[in-house]
């Protein structure tokens, strides 16, 4: 389902917006790591679901420092998260011109990613796409089903 | 000459400081440029002081863009405000339109779209 519209908004963003290249995946990518980041956003209306940005820290503050024209390791925690927040925003909206209407999209929100596999526990995934940037690992995933909140036991709460 | 005053309406940090820095590349860069991280905040920010522009979000807290903007025309605010928003579907910008922007600018965007449609609104 619109795997290669994703695709292409995908690459419009990283391109235009964040000026980072964005392939497809190599062998040499690196693993998800600890400190991995999902930023997310949802869509309610004639189609209910989410889309999620999981990135691994040392990309997570490159992006973060090209848009703040900031060295990455003297960015602020929060200055990350708000630059990630904004990139799976850019990603939501061009996204919403793909799906039926009526449709919103929610605010974005950030939460600790990788560790708990369970969080997406039977919500399914419509689609999946990898890529790398700077052999680092980039997923992009979408899903069907209400967007993981606060109130989910399972989940770590989102870090706004 | 008076610059012109522009007022960036964004909440996260990072946009608003791309859309000074695209303001600059497409040629804009003798402007007296503020900022607010909400739609409440520029609100108060406008009916403090005269714009020539007001560049704003569609999605935030406390006050999205589209209530800014009905705020400002139910205040009798005639302020020239366009949107620079990753909402850019037909409906929303008919929506804009129809609440009395003067543009939308879909993110993500290049400075030759800033230079493009700003150019019409600061000459």
């Amino acid at each position: 389902m619109y795997r290669e519209e994703l695709s292409q908004i995908a690459q419009s963003v990283w391109e235009s917006a964040l000026q980072l290249p964005l392939m497809a995946p190599s062998a040499s990518a690196s693993v998800r790591d600890p400190a991995a980041l999902t930023a997310v956003i949802s869509f309610t209306g004639a189609w209910n679901g989410y889309v999620t940005l999981t990135l691994g820290e040392s990309l997570s503050r490159r992006i973060a420092g090209s848009m703040l024209e900031v060295e990455p390791d003297q960015l602020e925690k929060e200055d990350v998260f708000d630059a990630l927040r904004e990139v799976i925003n850019m990603l939501g909206g061009n996204i919403k011109a793909l799906l039926p209407p009526p449709c919103q999209l929610s605010l974005p929100f950030i939460m600790a990613a990788g560790v708990d596999d369970l969080s997406f526990e039977h919500r399914p995934i419509e689609e999946s796409l990898q890529f790398e940037c700077g052999r680092h690992a980039v997923e992009i995933d979408f899903r069907a089903g209400p967007a993981p909140s606060a109130t989910s036991g399972r989940l770590k709460p989102p870090l706004q | 000459m008076a610059k012109h005053k522009i007022l960036i309406v964004d909440d996260s940090k990072a946009m608003r400081l791309i859309v000074r820095r695209t303001l600059r590349q497409a040629g804009f860069d003798d402007l007296d440029v503020s900022e607010a991280a909400n739609g409440k905040e520029a609100f108060e920010t406008i009916s403090a002081a005269a714009f020539d522009l007001v560049l704003s979000d569609w999605n935030m807290p406390e006050m999205t863009g589209i209530e800014l903007l009905n705020a400002l025309r139910a205040s009798n605010n005639p302020v020239q405000l366009g949107f620079v928003t990753t909402e850019g579907t037909p409906e929303m910008r008919a929506a804009a339109s129809a609440a009395g922007a003067s543009f939308l600018i879909a993110k993500p965007f290049t400075s030759e779209t800033f230079h493009q449609v700003l150019g019409k609104v600061l000459g």
